[in-house]
C-alpha cells in the first residue's frame, strides 16, 4: 500500500473553530469544578493543611506562654512537628530573645509522660481513662452539688484566660477565683498602691537610665521577662554607659551581672530604701516639690546612715558612695521586686523601694517608672465577674469555715507551692485538675482533664507590664493537639454548660474574638467612655467583623509609646488617703532568731533552671548547669565559706535543713558570694510526680515554708524570713553526690579565686 | 576563601544559658542523665565557665561561653588516627563521624576541652523524638562529637544565596547560641571579610584569644573591657 492510499483510507481528524471551542471550555469548567471541589474540601477540613513540601521548613509565630512575660517566637516546624523556638525579632516583649525556659516548651509538647486523655479515680483508686464527656459530666455534678463550697484555683497570668475562669465562677455559682501567681505580683500592686495611688505593677525603663538601683528585682534570673530585661540591660551598660547596683541578699544572677552588689541583711530592703532616702533628704540635691511628696508619704525622720548600716549590714561607706552617684547620675531609677517583696514586711518594704523614684523624679520620665497598662481584657472576658483573689485565699477556703469541697485546680500546681496543704487537700471531697502532667496536685486529683501546651492552642495574652505600653497578642495554634487534650478555656466553657450554666461563646477564641468586637462597638460609639481602645487602633476597620479579624491576622494589637502614662495617682500623692496606712520599715522591729539556736535565714529563690518549678520535667533544663552553683539535676543549698568553715561542710556534704515543720537534706554548695547567716535554695525540686525527669528529683525547699506566714496587707505568702537550723550529716554516698558542672579548664568549683583563662594579651 | 569565625562579648553575657539549651534543641545533643552526668559524661557542646574573683562582699563573677574554638592550628586534628577530624576549607574543625573509632585522642589534646564522647546511643524517648532537628544526624554510641558553627545552618545560608544567585552575605548564617542570646552578645560570619560584624568586633581592643599563648589560632575572640588576671600561683 503506498502512502498516499493509506492517506486516503484513514479518516483525517479534523478540528473546526467550533470544536475548538467546545473542547477548551469543557476543559475549563473541568479544571474550574477540581478547584472548586478542592476549595471546599480545604475550608470543610477542621485542620489546616500545610501546602509545605515533605521535609521543608515552615515557620510560624506563637507566644510563649512559660511565664506571664509574654514573648513572641517563630517556631520552625518540619512535616507539621515543631522543631525550634526562636525568638520574634520584632517580638513586642522580647524582641528576638528567648530564655532557657522558653526554649524548653518543645519538650514540654513532646513530653513522653504527657496526659493526653481525660481520667477519672475509680473503685480501685487508681487513675483510668474516660470519655471527655463522662469526665465533664462528673465535674459539673460535682459542682453542682456544691456550687458555693467549689474553688477555683487558676494559675493563667492576667489576661483574657483569667478573665474566663471568673466569668465560670460567676457563672456556677461559685466564689471567685484564686489566682495561684508569684506572690510579688500581688504585693507589687498593694506596694504600688500606697505610694502611687494605683493598684499597678509598675513598667521600667530600664534601658534609658544611666543609673538603675535593683531593690531585691531579680531581672536577669526570671522575674518578669528576662529576655527583654537582658535585652535593656545591655542598651544599659553599653559602653559603661550606665550601672546597675543590686540590693539583695543573695547573690542572684542579676546581682551577679550587676556592676555593684550589696548584700544587704534578708528582710532588711525596706530600711536600706528609707536609710537612703535620709542620705539622700539630707544632701541638699533634692528639689523642694519631690522632698514634700516623699514627706507626705512618711512624715517620720529616716533612720540615720549608722542604723541603716548596722541594720542592714552593709559598710557605712558603700551607701555613701551610692547615694552620692545617685545624686551625680541624671536619669537615675529604683526598680523593687523579688526578695524586697518576699518577706513579711514586703508590701513596706516595696513601698520604701517605690517611694525612691518619687524622690529622685523617676515617674513618668524617660528613663523611670511607669504605670503597667493595659487594654483590660481580662475584665472585658470577665464581664461583671469579681476580680480574683490572692492566693493566700487558698488556706482559707481549705482550711477555714465553710471549707472547699471541690476544687478545681487550672494550670497550677498548689501543692508543690504549698505542700503543707496535703492533708487538706486529701480532705476535699472532688479534685478536678487541669494539667498537661501528673504534677504534684494532679496526681492527688479524682478527676485529670487533658489541656493543651503553648504551641497547640488558640493564645490571648496580655503581656506582663515591662514596657508600660498595653498589648493584647494573639496566635493560632502551631500544631495540632496530642491525643484528646483541649484548650483550658474550652474545657471552662465546655464545664460551665455541663453544669447548666452555658456561657455565651462556644471556645475560648470566640470569647476573645467577642471581646473584641465589643471593644469597637464601644468605642465607636464613645472614643473617651471607660470601655474604649485607643480610636488609633481601630482607625480604618469598616466594622467590628473586620476589626476582629485584622486583630487576629495582625497578631493582636500593640499599642504605642504616647500610651505610656506616669501612675494615676502619683500627681495626688498624699492626698485622699493614698498614704494613710503606710508602713514605716524603719520602724519595725528586726526579725528575731531563735534563742540557743544557730539558726539561718532560709532564701528560697528561682534558678534560671526550672523556674519555680515548672521547668522540672524538661530533660535540658535539668541537665543545665545552674549558672552560679553550675549544679546539674537536683537541689542544693548556698552556704557560706564562714559558715562552712564553722559547721565543718563542704562543698558535696549532705546537710540538714529544720524549719519548724519540716525538714529536708541536700549536698551543701560552699560559695564566697552567700551572705553568712543566710542560706539558699532553688524551689522546682522534689516533685512527687511530673514525670520521669522530675520525679523524686531533689527536693522542694517549699515544704519548710508555713502557709500562715503572709505578707502583711496582701494576701500572699511570705517566702523569705524562714528561719531554719543548718547541721552536716555525712559525706555524701555515690548517688547523692551532686553533679557538679565544670568540665573546666579546670573544674569550676576548684578554680582558684583571681584565675583566668586566658594570657592576659589582647589578641 | 571563607573563614567561619565567633565573636562574644563577655561584657554582654549575662550566663543565662539561653544559648545552651538553645544548641542542644538545634543539634540533636543528647541528655545522657543524672548518674552519667555525674560521671561526667554531659554533652554540652556548648557551656558557660563561671569564676569568681574576692571575697565577700567584694566579690565579682564572670562568666565565659565556651564553645569549640575551631583553631586555624587546631592540636585535636593530628592526633585522630583516622582522619576523622579534619580541617575544611572555611576553617572549620569538621568531624566525620562515621569515620570516628572513639579513641578519643582528639579530647585528650583539646586545651579547651569542648569535645563530649557519646558513651551510648542516643536515647529519646517517643515522642521527644519528634522535635530533632532533620538537618543534624543523632551521633550513635562511640563517637565524638562537638561545636560544628551550625555547620547546616552555614549550608542552609549558602543554598538560599545559591538560589537567589548571589554571594552569601554578613547576617545571613546565625548559629543557634547567636540567635538566641537576649543580649546579643554573640557575632558570627567571615573573619575574612573585613566589613563583616564579626571581623569588626574581632579588631577591638577589648578582644582576646582563649589561651592565646597556645596559639592554636582559635576561629573564636572573646571580647572584655576588664582586666583577666593570671592565675594566681
Amino acid at each position: 500500500m503506498s502512502d498516499s492510499d493509506r492517506q486516503r483510507r484513514e479518516p483525517r481528524v479534523t478540528i473546526g473553530r467550533r470544536d475548538f471551542f467546545k473542547v477548551y471550555a469543557a476543559a475549563g469548567v473541568a479544571v474550574l469544578q477540581g478547584c472548586r471541589r478542592r476549595d471546599e474540601e480545604l475550608i470543610a477540613s477542621p485542620v489546616r493543611r500545610s501546602t509545605a513540601l515533605p521535609g521543608a521548613s515552615v515557620w510560624r509565630r506563637s507566644i510563649c506562654e512559660q511565664c506571664g512575660a509574654g514573648c513572641e517566637v517563630e517556631v520552625r516546624t518540619v512535616d507539621r512537628l515543631a522543631k525550634k523556638i526562636e525568638g520574634l525579632p520584632e517580638g513586642f516583649v522580647n524582641r528576638g530573645g528567648v530564655c532557657a525556659l522558653g526554649h524548653s516548651a518543645l519538650q514540654e509538647l513532646y513530653h513522653p509522660d504527657r496526659v493526653t486523655e481525660p481520667m477519672r479515680r475509680g473503685a480501685s483508686g487508681e487513675l483510668e481513662p474516660v470519655s471527655w464527656e463522662e469526665a465533664l459530666e462528673a465535674a459539673a455534678t460535682a459542682i453542682g452539688a456544691a456550687p458555693d463550697a467549689t474553688t477555683v484555683v487558676a494559675g493563667a497570668p492576667s489576661g483574657p484566660l483569667l478573665g474566663l475562669w471568673r466569668r465560670f465562677a460567676t457563672a456556677v455559682g461559685a466564689p471567685p477565683p484564686v489566682h495561684w501567681q508569684q506572690a510579688d505580683a500581688v504585693v507589687e500592686r498593694e506596694a504600688a498602691r500606697a505610694v502611687f495611688g494605683e493598684s499597678t505593677r509598675p513598667a521600667y525603663d530600664l534601658a534609658r537610665a544611666d543609673y538603675v538601683l535593683s531593690i531585691g528585682a531579680p531581672f536577669l534570673d526570671g522575674w518578669r521577662s528576662p529576655a527583654h530585661f537582658a535585652g535593656s540591660w545591655a542598651e544599659l551598660t553599653a559602653d559603661r554607659r550606665g550601672k546597675l547596683v543590686q540590693i539583695e541578699a543573695r547573690h542572684s544572677l542579676t546581682a551577679a551581672n550587676a556592676d555593684d552588689w550589696l548584700p544587704v541583711r534578708p528582710g532588711s530592703e525596706g530600711f536600706f530604701a528609707r536609710g537612703l532616702a535620709g542620705l539622700l533628704l539630707g544632701s541638699g540635691t533634692v528639689g523642694e516639690e519631690e522632698r514634700a511628696a516623699y514627706e507626705r508619704l512618711y512624715p517620720e525622720a529616716p533612720p540615720d546612715l549608722a542604723a541603716t548600716a548596722e541594720r542592714c549590714g552593709i559598710d557605712q561607706t558603700r551607701i555613701e558612695r551610692l547615694g552620692a552617684e545617685l545624686q551625680r547620675s541624671r536619669r537615675p531609677l529604683v526598680m523593687v521586686g523579688g526578695s524586697a517583696f518576699d518577706g513579711e514586711n514586703g508590701v513596706a518594704a516595696g513601698a520604701a523601694g517605690l517611694a525612691l523614684n518619687r524622690l529622685l523624679g523617676a515617674i513618668g520620665r524617660e528613663g523611670g517608672v511607669f504605670a503597667g497598662v493595659d487594654f483590660g481584657f481580662e475584665d472585658r472576658v470577665a464581664g461583671d465577674a469579681e476580680p480574683a483573689m490572692p492566693p493566700a485565699t487558698l488556706a482559707d477556703r481549705l482550711i477555714g469555715a465553710g471549707r472547699a469541697s471541690v476544687l478545681v485546680v487550672a494550670e497550677a500546681d498548689p501543692l508543690h507551692g504549698m505542700p503543707e496543704f496535703k492533708a487538706a487537700f486529701e480532705g476535699a471531697a472532688t479534685v478536678v485538675a487541669l494539667s498537661a502532667f501528673f504534677d504534684d496536685t494532679t496526681s492527688r486529683a479524682d478527676l485529670v482533664l487533658p489541656i493543651q501546651t503553648d504551641l497547640e492552642r488558640f493564645q490571648a495574652v496580655e503581656p506582663d507590664p515591662v514596657r508600660g505600653i498595653p498589648a493584647l497578642l494573639v496566635a493560632s495554634p502551631t500544631v495540632a493537639p496530642r491525643g484528646e487534650a483541649r484548650h483550658p478555656g474550652d474545657v471552662a466553657l465546655a464545664l460551665a454548660a455541663a453544669a447548666g450554666s452555658a456561657l455565651p461563646w462556644p471556645g475560648f477564641q470566640e470569647a476573645v474574638e467577642a471581646s473584641l468586637s465589643d471593644a469597637y462597638t464601644a468605642t465607636r460609639a464613645d472614643a473617651e467612655g471607660a470601655d474604649a481602645l485607643p480610636a488609633s487602633l481601630i482607625a480604618g476597620a469598616l466594622n467590628a467583623r473586620q476589626f476582629v479579624r485584622r486583630t487576629t491576622d495582625a497578631g493582636g494589637l500593640v499599642g504605642t509609646a504616647e500610651m505610656r502614662r506616669a501612675p494615676a495617682g502619683s500627681a495626688q500623692v498624699g492626698e485622699g488617703g493614698t498614704a494613710a496606712g503606710l508602713p514605716d520599715p524603719a520602724a519595725m522591729p528586726a526579725p528575731a532568731a531563735p534563742e540557743g539556736v544557730e539558726s539561718f535565714t532560709l532564701i528560697p529563690f528561682e534558678s534560671v533552671k526550672l523556674g519555680d518549678g515548672r521547668g522540672a520535667n524538661r530533660p535540658w533544663l535539668q541537665e543545665l548547669p545552674d549558672p552560679l552553683s553550675t549544679v546539674m539535676w537536683g537541689s542544693w543549698a548556698e552556704v557560706a565559706t564562714e559558715d562552712a568553715d564553722r559547721l565543718g561542710v563542704r562543698t558535696g556534704d549532705i546537710v540538714r535543713l529544720t524549719g519548724t515543720a519540716a525538714e529536708i537534706e541536700l549536698p551543701a554548695i560552699v560559695l564566697p558570694t552567700v551572705r553568712p547567716g543566710s542560706v539558699g535554695v532553688p524551689v522546682g525540686g522534689g516533685h512527687a510526680d511530673y514525670g520521669r525527669y522530675a520525679r523524686g528529683r531533689g527536693v522542694n525547699v517549699n515544704s519548710l515554708l508555713d502557709p500562715d506566714r503572709r505578707v502583711a496587707g496582701a494576701g500572699a505568702y511570705a517566702r523569705s524570713g524562714v528561719r531554719v537550723r543548718v547541721e552536716r550529716l555525712r559525706r555524701p554516698r555515690r548517688a547523692e553526690r551532686p553533679v557538679i558542672y565544670g568540665r573546666g579548664l579546670r573544674q569550676a568549683e576548684e578554680i582558684p579565686v583571681g584565675w583566668a583563662p586566658h594570657g592576659g594579651e589582647k589578641a | 576563601m571563607t573563614r567561619w569565625g565567633m565573636a562574644i562579648d563577655l561584657d554582654r553575657c549575662t550566663g543565662c544559658e539561653a544559648c545552651v539549651v538553645a544548641c542542644a534543641a538545634e543539634n540533636n545533643i543528647q541528655t545522657v542523665g543524672e548518674e552519667q552526668a555525674r560521671e561526667g559524661r554531659a554533652m554540652h557542646w556548648l557551656r558557660i565557665e563561671r569564676y569568681y574573683e574576692g571575697e565577700f562582699p567584694n566579690v565579682r563573677t564572670r562568666f565565659m561561653p565556651v564553645l569549640c574554638q575551631q583553631c586555624g592550628a587546631a592540636p585535636c586534628e593530628p592526633v585522630c588516627p583516622v582522619y576523622a577530624t579534619y580541617h575544611n576549607p572555611e576553617g572549620l574543625n569538621a568531624m566525620v563521624y562515621s569515620r570516628c573509632i572513639g579513641t578519643r585522642f582528639c579530647a585528650n589534646n583539646c586545651p579547651y576541652t569542648v569535645r563530649v564522647f557519646n558513651w551510648f546511643d542516643a536515647e529519646f524517648p517517643a515522642p521527644l523524638d519528634s522535635q530533632l532537628n532533620p538537618d543534624v544526624s543523632v551521633r550513635p554510641g562511640g563517637v565524638m562529637e562537638k561545636c560544628t558553627f551550625c555547620v547546616q545552618r552555614i549550608q542552609g545560608g549558602k543554598d538560599e544565596a545559591a538560589q537567589e544567585e548571589r554571594e552569601v552575605a554578613d547576617g545571613d548564617v546565625k548559629t543557634a547560641c547567636q540567635q538566641s542570646c537576649p543580649t546579643k552578645a554573640i557575632a558570627f560570619g567571615d573573619l575574612e571579610d573585613p566589613d563583616s560584624e564579626v571581623s569588626r568586633w574581632a579588631e577591638s581592643p577589648r578582644a582576646f584569644s582563649l589561651l592565646g599563648d597556645l596559639d592554636t589560632r582559635p576561629g573564636v575572640v572573646y571580647l572584655s573591657g576588664s582586666e583577666w588576671r593570671e592565675p594566681a600561683e
